[in-house]
């Protein structure tokens, strides 16, 4: 019966040289429980890191982590298709599942005043010390809500997988090296840093961050794209040759 | 910038605009953007999810 859950498969997780994430995967399209709980437990650490450090309250970050898999369920057939790297996937879903709900949040903060840290965080909420970057900044408070709720960036993503996802073997690269380029990261000069983390992780435009940060807009808009040309430089020298000095 | 939502509305229309057409050159940009973006997402430690969380998805998984 098609869509009907199947469980207890026993096939192995790497053939044909196919990498374990896309096995996996390609069991999911098929409607394999077994193959969805092991992707989740490959996977769900390091997108709970990364909603935890957008969305900062667990049950926030929890909602959105159930969202992303729930996605993935429904939409594993179309991502297989699309030979795509299914770790890219996640996280991009992942990112946008984050920043609705932080733009929503941001909208609904028109009400009450938020604490002196603004944004309506408090301190209990923040994870402590799990950013491999610069702790936090504080940020003032926004006086206007992002317009933004489903960007432009975001439908054509949505529409078109495999123009724009990395083949999986691009990603495996990444990430066995991904020490590497955590420090190319942190290498970055510590203004550029701080553009780059505000659009990354706290949903906002350059003009947003021009305010954020009480800096001209061309200057945060160079700003962020040197941040992008460094850390695309690094990935090749990095990805190219192991023996590049980062 | 435009895969991050970072850039204005305007610029990201008319960047979408013209990827939808197909500009291989362009394409390839987007694809190396969308590497170091995920690279940048999972600079953060990882942390587990709740038991429960796990659990409550199974269980809606298997209701479907």
């Amino acid at each position: 019966m098609p869509g009907e859950a199947k469980t207890g498969s026993s096939k192995p997780l790497v053939e044909n040289g196919k990498s374990k994430m896309e096995e996996l995967l390609g069991r999911v399209a098929d409607r394999d429980v077994e193959a969805l709980e092991r992707l989740y437990d490959q996977f769900a650490p390091r997108l709970m890191g990364l909603l935890m450090r957008i969305l900062c309250a667990r049950s926030d970050a929890e909602s959105a982590l159930q969202e992303v898999f729930l996605r993935l369920w429904k939409e594993a057939p179309g991502i297989a298709r699309s030979k795509g790297s299914v770790a890219v996937w996640l996280v991009f879903v992942a990112r946008h599942s984050a920043f609705q709900r932080l733009r929503t949040q941001r909208a609904g903060a028109a009400r009450p005043a938020p604490g002196p840290h603004g944004q309506g965080r408090t301190k209990e909420e923040k994870p402590g010390g799990r950013s491999a970057g610069p702790p936090r900044r504080e940020h003032k408070p926004r006086e206007r809500p992002s317009s933004k709720n489903d960007s432009q960036s975001s439908l054509f993503l949505a529409a078109s997988p495999e123009v724009w996802m990395p083949r999986p073997e691009d990603i495996e690269l990444v990430d066995a090296r991904l020490g590497l380029l955590q420090r190319a990261f942190n290498q970055m000069p510590k203004p550029q840093r701080l553009a780059l983390e505000l659009a990354v992780f706290e949903a906002y435009t350059e003009s947003e961050i021009a305010a954020q940060l009480g800096e001209p807009l061309g200057k945060v808009n160079a700003g962020l794209r040197a941040s992008l040309t460094f850390l695309r430089h690094r990935q090749h020298a990095v990805l190219g040759t192991w023996t590049a000095d980062i | 910038m435009f895969l991050l939502g970072a850039l204005s509305d305007e610029n990201s229309l008319q960047l979408r605009e013209h990827l939808t057409q197909g500009c291989e050159c362009c394409l390839e940009r987007v694809k190396e953007a969308a590497r170091t973006i995920y690279l940048l997402s999972l600079t953060v430690k990882p942390t587990s999810p709740g038991p429960k969380a796990k659990a409550d998805l199974m269980r809606l998984i298997r209701g479907k």
